[in-house]
Parts: C-alpha cells; sequence; structure tokens
C-alpha cells in the first residue's frame, strides 16, 4: 500500500458520499418499512467507512509505488478500445459485415503490425465464419446497415 | 436410495442425443477454453450466455455451460505443463512441476496423470453431489427471508476473504457490486435508481454486458500490454499413461486432492484456485522427499489437478440447493438459469427436478467424455497453442461485442462493455479482484429483497435474525469469520513489524 492507494481510498470516499446523498434523496424510509433509498444509503456508509480505512492504512505505509502502468503499456488497450469504439458507433450504419471487417483490419494492421497477407486472409474468414455462426447457427439478428 | 432413483431418471434426460451433443460442445469448448491463454471459462460463459436463448431447453444450455465449466479445469494442465503457462486460473499450481516433468521428458506421464487424476476428483465430487444436493435442499426449504440474508453475507463475506489481496479491497469490491446491482428500477416502489433518465440504465445493468466487460474485454486489455509469447517444450509428448511406479507415487495424492477440492468448493469463494494451492502445500508437507517439489514432482501435479476438478463439481452444490454461487464461473451459470426461467435453489429440485437431476447426470457423463478428449487427444490441444493471440484476441472482442448487442438488440450494450472493460482493466492493475464485484452483483438484489422482508416481517426490529436458529447460527459463523481474519491480519502485521 503506499500513495496510489491513498488516491483509490479518496475516491471511494468521494464515491461513498455521493451514494449516500443519493440513496437520502431516494427516500431511506424507516425500519419498519425500507424506501427504495435504504439500500443505497446503507451502501454508502459502507463505502465511507471502509474508504477511511484504506486510507488510513495507506498513509501508515510510507513506501511510494510508481506508476502502475507507464505511458507504453497503455497504449495498446487504449488502441484497442479506440477500434471497440468504432465498431459500436458503425454497426448500426454499416452493418455487421463492413463493420467487422474493418475493426479486423484495424486491429490486425495498427495494433499487431501483422503481414498484410494475413491481415486479408483472417479479416475475411472470420468477418464470415462469425457470419456464419451468428445469423446462420445461431439465428441472431445483426444489422446489415445502409451499404447492404 | 432416492436419489439413486432420481438420478437414474436424469440419466434418462442426459443421455438424449441432443443433451449429450451439447454435453460433448461444452466440454470441447471447455477444454479448448482451457488449452488456450488469456481466455478463462468465466469470460467463456459469458459469451455464451445471450446463445442460450437459442437453445430453449434450460436443461441442454446448463449442460452445455457446466461442460464448458469442468472441461477448462482439465484444459487448463496441458499449457502448465507444456508451456509453463496456467491456460486457466485454477492450474496456476500445476506450472510448477509439471513444466519441470516436461523439461525432463515426461511431459506424457504428467498430462496423464492430470487427465486421470481429474476424472477421478471428478466423478467423486458428483458422486458427493449427488447425495448431498437433495437433502442440502430439503434443508433449505426451512429458509425465510432472514436465512437467506445470513446466508447471503456469508457467502459474499467468504468470497471476499478468499480473494486474492488485501481484505479491505475485497470489501470495496463487494460494495462496488451491491451498488451496481441498484442501478435500474426499485423493485418496491417502482422508482428509478442511479439511471439518469438514460433508457438503458432504467433497466437495470445487464449481467452479461457486465461479466463480459469485467472478465472478458478486461482481460484482452492485460494481455495487450505484453506480446505473449513462450517457449512450447514439445507438441511431441509421447506416452500418456503413467506407468504403475507413477501410479504408486500419485495415487494418495489424488485422493487428498479429491477430498481437499470437493469440501473447499463447497465453500462460496473456494472455488478451484484456492483448492488447487491448499492440495500442492498439503503435498508438499506430507511429502518424505518434499525437496522433489518444484524439481518434477508428479505428486505436484496429481493433487493440485484432482483438487481443482473435485472442487468445481462441488461448487455446483451451493447453486443448485441454495441458489448461492460460490464464484465467477458458477454466477454465470446461475445467471444461465434465470435467463432460462429457473430460479436456482431449494425449490429447484421440486419445480423443475428434471433441470437438477438431469445436470448431475450429465456431470457423470461429461467426466467421461473429457477423459476420453483429453487423454489421446492431448497431442492435438498442443497444436492448438500454436495459434497466435495477435488472431485470437480481435475474435474474442467482436465475441464479446456481438454477444452483448445480441441480449437487447441494442448497440449501446457495446459501449457499457466497454466502458465496464476499462473499469476492469483499470481495477486489475490497481490490484483489485473482480470476482467479489459480481457476485456481489448478481447477490446484490437478494440481499436487499431478504434484509427488506425481513425489517418488514420484524416490525423493523434486526432481533428477528438472531431469533431464528439457522440465521442466528450463520451470522455467529460470519462474525467467526471476520473474528480469525482479523486475528490472522494482526499475527502477520505483527511478523512484518
Amino acid at each position: 500500500m503506499g500513495r496510489r492507494d491513498g488516491i483509490v481510498a479518496l475516491f471511494f470516499l468521494l464515491l461513498g458520499g455521493y451514494v449516500l446523498q443519493a440513496g437520502w434523496a431516494l427516500d431511506v424510509g424507516t425500519l419498519q418499512k425500507p424506501g427504495p433509498g435504504f439500500q443505497p444509503f446503507s451502501l454508502g456508509l459502507l463505502f465511507i467507512i471502509l474508504a477511511v480505512g484504506y486510507l488510513v492504512l495507506a498513509l501508515r505505509d510510507r513506501s511510494t509505488t510508481g506508476s502502475p502502468w507507464p505511458l507504453k503499456l497503455w497504449t495498446r488497450p487504449l488502441m484497442a478500445s479506440a477500434g471497440i469504439l468504432f465498431y459500436w458507433s458503425c454497426l448500426p450504419w454499416f452493418g455487421f459485415p463492413a463493420t467487422t471487417f474493418i475493426f479486423l483490419l484495424y486491429w490486425m494492421w495498427i495494433l499487431e503490425r501483422e503481414s498484410w497477407r494475413r491481415i486479408v486472409l483472417v479479416s475475411v474468414s472470420a468477418t464470415a465464419g462469425l457470419y456464419v455462426v451468428f445469423t446462420l447457427v445461431l439465428r441472431i439478428r445483426l444489422p446489415m446497415g445502409t451499404l447492404f | 436410495m432416492e436419489a439413486f432413483q432420481f438420478l437414474l431418471q436424469g440419466f434418462g434426460l442426459a443421455l438424449s442425443p441432443v443433451n449429450v451433443l451439447f454435453g460433448f460442445i461444452g466440454a470441447v469448448l471447455g477444454t479448448m477454453v482451457g488449452v488456450l491463454p488469456g481466455l478463462g471459462p468465466a469470460a467463456t460463459i459469458s459469451l455464451l450466455l445471450p446463445l442460450t436463448y437459442t437453445i430453449g431447453s434450460p436443461l441442454t444450455a446448463i449442460i452445455m455451460l457446466a461442460g464448458i465449466y469442468y472441461g477448462a479445469m482439465y484444459g487448463g494442465s496441458t499449457t502448465s505443463i507444456l508451456l509453463n503457462i496456467p491456460g486457466e486460473a485454477a492450474s496456476v499450481v500445476t506450472c510448477i512441476d509439471g513444466y519441470q516433468m516436461a523439461k525432463n521428458g515426461r511431459a506424457g506421464a504428467a498430462l496423464g496423470i492430470a487427465a486421470i487424476g481429474s476424472f477421478i476428483a471428478g466423478t467423486a465430487g458428483v458422486i458427493g453431489l449427488t447425495f448431498l444436493a437433495y437433502p442440502l435442499s430439503n434443508f433449505a426449504l426451512k429458509f425465510g427471508p432472514p436465512e437467506y440474508f445470513a446466508l447471503t453475507l456469508l457467502g459474499l463475506l467468504l468470497a471476499t476473504f478468499l480473494s486474492s489481496g488485501p481484505v479491505i479491497k475485497g470489501l470495496l469490491m463487494v460494495v462496488t457490486g451491491l451498488w451496481l446491482g441498484c442501478v435500474g428500477i426499485d423493485p418496491v416502489s417502482g422508482k428509478f435508481r442511479f439511471a439518469y433518465g438514460i433508457l438503458q440504465l432504467q433497466d437495470g445493468l445487464d449481467f452479461v454486458t457486465l461479466a463480459m466487460g469485467l472478465f472478458g474485454v478486461a482481460e484482452i486489455f492485460v494481455n495487450l500490454e505484453i506480446k505473449l509469447t513462450a517457449e512450447l517444450v514439445t507438441t511431441r509428448v509421447g506416452r500418456i499413461w503413467p506407468t504403475l511406479a507413477d501410479w504408486a507415487e500419485s495415487r494418495w495424492a489424488v485422493a487428498r486432492g479429491s477430498v481437499i477440492g470437493f469440501f473447499v468448493g463447497l465453500l462460496p469463494g473456494g472455488g478451484a484456485l484456492v483448492g488447487s494451492l491448499l492440495s500442492y502445500a498439503v503435498e508438499k508437507k506430507v511429502a518424505r522427499e518434499p525437496h522433489r517439489f518444484g524439481r518434477g514432482a508428479i505428486e505436484g501435479v496429481a493433487g493440485p489437478e484432482s483438487a481443482n476438478n473435485g472442487a468445481a463439481s462441488a461448487s455446483f452444490i451451493p447453486l443448485l440447493t441454495l441458489g448461492i454461487p460460490g464464484n465467477p464461473s458458477i454466477a454465470m451459470i446461475f445467471a444461465a438459469l434465470l435467463i432460462q426461467g429457473v430460479q436456482p435453489g431449494p425449490f429447484l429440485v421440486v419445480e423443475h427436478p428434471d433441470v437438477f437431476w438431469g445436470v448431475i447426470a450429465s456431470m457423470y457423463i461429461g467426466n467421461i467424455i473429457l477423459l476420453v478428449l483429453n487423454l489421446p487427444l492431448v497431442g492435438l490441444w498442443a497444436q492448438l497453442l500454436k495459434v497466435p493471440y495477435s488472431i485470437l484476441a480481435p475474435i474474442v472482442v467482436l465475441v464479446c461485442a456481438i454477444g452483448v448487442f445480441s441480449v437487447k438488440n441494442d448497440p449501446a450494450e457495446i459501449l457499457i462493455m466497454l466502458i465496464f472493460g476499462l473499469i476492469g482493466y483499470i481495477l486489475r492493475k490497481l490490484q483489485f479482484d473482480t470476482g467479489p464485484m459480481l457476485l456481489a452483483f448478481i447477490l446484490g438484489p437478494m440481499i436487499e429483497r431478504s434484509l427488506r422482508q425481513s425489517l418488514i416481517l420484524s416490525g423493523g426490529s434486526f432481533s428477528i435474525f438472531a431469533q431464528r436458529p439457522i440465521s442466528a447460527m450463520l451470522l455467529a459463523v460470519v462474525a467467526g469469520v471476520i473474528l480469525l481474519q482479523t486475528v490472522v491480519a494482526t499475527r502477520r502485521r505483527e511478523k512484518k513489524a
């Protein structure tokens, strides 16, 4: 535990405060008839108690810990997130086949730096394979977009 | 005797061609998932949850998912032994001696004893499940809201204390999961909670989306940080049937591992990983030559591999009889049952005896299928390790994305999955275990409902929990567990100082 844990503890303390306030606003009710805010209010209290305990333990530990992930380690997960964001936003418009193909191209070219032959082969075969599995075998209705 | 008769009826259902086929599919998928590093049984079951809608029959769906779960325990040993990378978490201990055995030219013996030990322990666990499940269900019929509150509280606490990392972090994850379970409509008053006028949140967070984000996508993000490479010891494993000498050395380890795994698997939070760790520690302790451990001791493979399969079978007991999932994989199966309109718990054996006894019978068949798959086909599974992760990862992401999309036919679920994927990734980097969060999310509504009902019944008095013998006993166990954990933690701090 160390300084990083102190920051995390503060985050949970703030979250606890918010949940506590939200529970109160929802109507905690009474012990005889608990309201919709009863559980959130109780959880907000628990958050605060645990966060304070975590903060105390973090302050007792004087060790300084480095960043859990230097910038270079962030890069690939962030790039993958961008790919998933693209998939979410374009799926209804471009449809499943086009969006999936572009996603695979992006992932294997930008993230994985694979050879062109492998990129094209995998993108085409995986898109076709997933289409067959989801729509024909499992009969899931997938958007086909405005291009098809 | 009664259990035996019901079991025979279960076999009648489990041996139908469709159920055998789906059991086989589950076993194959589970073995593949266990073999391939980076994709665990929990993530795989979550991927297939939306597909259970299309299967139709709850029994068939659960047979397949259960096959994936215990199949992964079989498959996980292959990468541990050949690659020194655990295929899934519960096989991490097998790496220690299994890989050394492979380097010493004894990969076949290691793989063989792992498969046989898994079969013996898995079958023994199912026998235990057969005879314990029915009386435990009858006992659980006496449970009312106070008992369910106390039991779920105990389950969450045990899952927290047995998870990795400091207890306070586990408790924060539990409270977070309980809070996420509040999102949506309050079942009593109909008021929206934490929905902010967003349609997707007004419906409540979907378990499948949460699970795929926290386990599937987060796992991919963690693995993307490094290029997954490893040196495959050999793809030619040679003779896989253990010699008489191998069997003589490992038979008691298999027996001990089976028992340890079974009892640990009964506990919420216990599960296959804890069972295998405990078994390894016991084998090292009782060995005549403990210095052999870490250098290719066959007991170091036989015991843990038996324990993880014993635990996998036993973990179905609290799910089927009490309706309490003990680990994330079982929580997925719990969700699958709910999707099919089947409520796990003491009434399951009465309302859906076909599901109850059919699943138990299918586990006997599944263990045989897995032994057949893993012994002669182990060379084939080893070839699977040549599939580059660069191809596997985007396909897994796509399967997750389409899976969550198909739950409500709403692309917004993909965005929610990504958000929880990032949250899961950040939590892992900060060394938080997300397993207790998922369990708490599943059990949160049950805890809230049983607490509110108990307070209404008692007119607002908490003494109802002490007045009823079963809930009093369970809360006494809760207090005992907290006290024990406090003593252990204090002694650990004193030792450090």
